[in-house]
């Protein structure tokens, strides 16, 4: 199976640093993520990456599409979305790629991997196709993708609406 | 005009946005505390109401808030740089109060999202700014 592009919060659950999904966390939770992909123990990139995104219609409408990654000699991700070549990279931090463990309670099998959070290489190309043509490039679906959430989401804690 | 975003569910965007508007800012929490949140971002805003879906109430939406700049300006308007978001962050969930904690001094708190530095919140936590963000300085739309 493909590995795929996540969405995902780097929060701290249980004293224990790392990535969660929004939809997992409480209300008071950081309220924003970013895109990370599972990679090697030796935090490098797979060959190929299923990357998700929605068209925005109105009214709380969307259509999803998705399209593959391929990792470049040059160690770049890159992937089309609706025509426009967009590249990927691991994001730097003081020289350090921002890579954890999933500390969450839902399951994905890129979850037994690390997870690197990874960024557009010129942002503008991202905030350019959601001007335009309304694009949220958001990664995989919770709802269709990641084991455990129903059963989450019958709990208290996965009740609590978020405004 | 200053514009921020809120991502949310749309009958609670649809609520918000009003007339009259029904901001709450004592309603909610985030790593800052208790407060309502926006960001600069409406792809960013909507990127995250898209991967929350399941909790929010109707299908994921945008509230833009076009502010007066002037009106804006007059709050005082706390800055915090990403290690003391961080920090503040910490003393929260050490104490469980990120849905009481305000500061009591400001109006709003501006800091980074989950201490990176690129990724820019407000959070307005006072009867002003609730005031504010209700009233017919700011343009409440639904996107």
């Amino acid at each position: 199976m493909m590995h795929t592009v996540h969405y995902l919060t780097l929060v701290t659950l249980n004293s224990d640093k790392g990535w969660a999904a929004p939809v997992e966390l409480p209300p008071d939770q950081p309220q924003g993520g970013v895109l990370v992909v599972p990679v090697s123990n030796e935090l490098s990139f797979f060959a190929q990456y299923r990357l998700d995104w929605s068209l925005y219609r109105g009214a709380g409408r969307y259509d999803k599409s998705h399209g593959t990654m391929q990792l470049l000699s040059n160690g770049w991700l890159k992937v089309l979305v609706d025509g426009q070549s967009v590249k990927f990279g691991k994001r730097l931090i003081d020289n350090q790629p921002r890579c954890f463990r999933y500390v969450g309670t839902l399951t994905h099998s890129d979850f037994a991997s690390p997870l690197c959070e990874i960024e557009a290489e010129d942002e503008s190309i991202l905030d350019d196709l959601y001007d335009r043509k309304g694009i949220v490039v958001e990664g995989c679906d919770p709802a269709s993708e990641y084991g455990g959430l129903n059963q989450f989401l019958a709990s208290p804690a996965g009740q609590k609406k978020i405004r | 005009v200053v514009t921020l975003f809120h991502g949310t569910g749309q009958q609670d965007a649809t609520l918000m946005q009003g007339p009259p508007g029904q901001i709450n800012v004592t309603i909610g929490g985030g790593e800052f505390g208790r407060g309502f949140y926006t960001q600069h971002s409406e792809r960013k805003a909507r990127e995250w109401a898209r991967k929350l879906a399941a909790r929010l109430n109707g299908p994921p939406v945008v509230l833009r808030l076009d502010i007066d700049d002037a009106a804006y300006g007059a709050l005082n308007i706390f800055y915090l740089n990403a290690q003391r978001g961080l920090n503040l962050t910490e003393i929260l969930d050490f104490w469980h109060a990120k849905d009481v904690f305000t500061t009591g001094c400001c109006d709003v708190i501006e800091g980074p999202i989950a201490g990176d530095a690129q990724r820019i919140q407000q959070k307005f936590e006072s009867n002003d700014a609730q005031d504010l963000l209700n009233g017919n300085q700011t343009i409440r739309t639904v996107r």
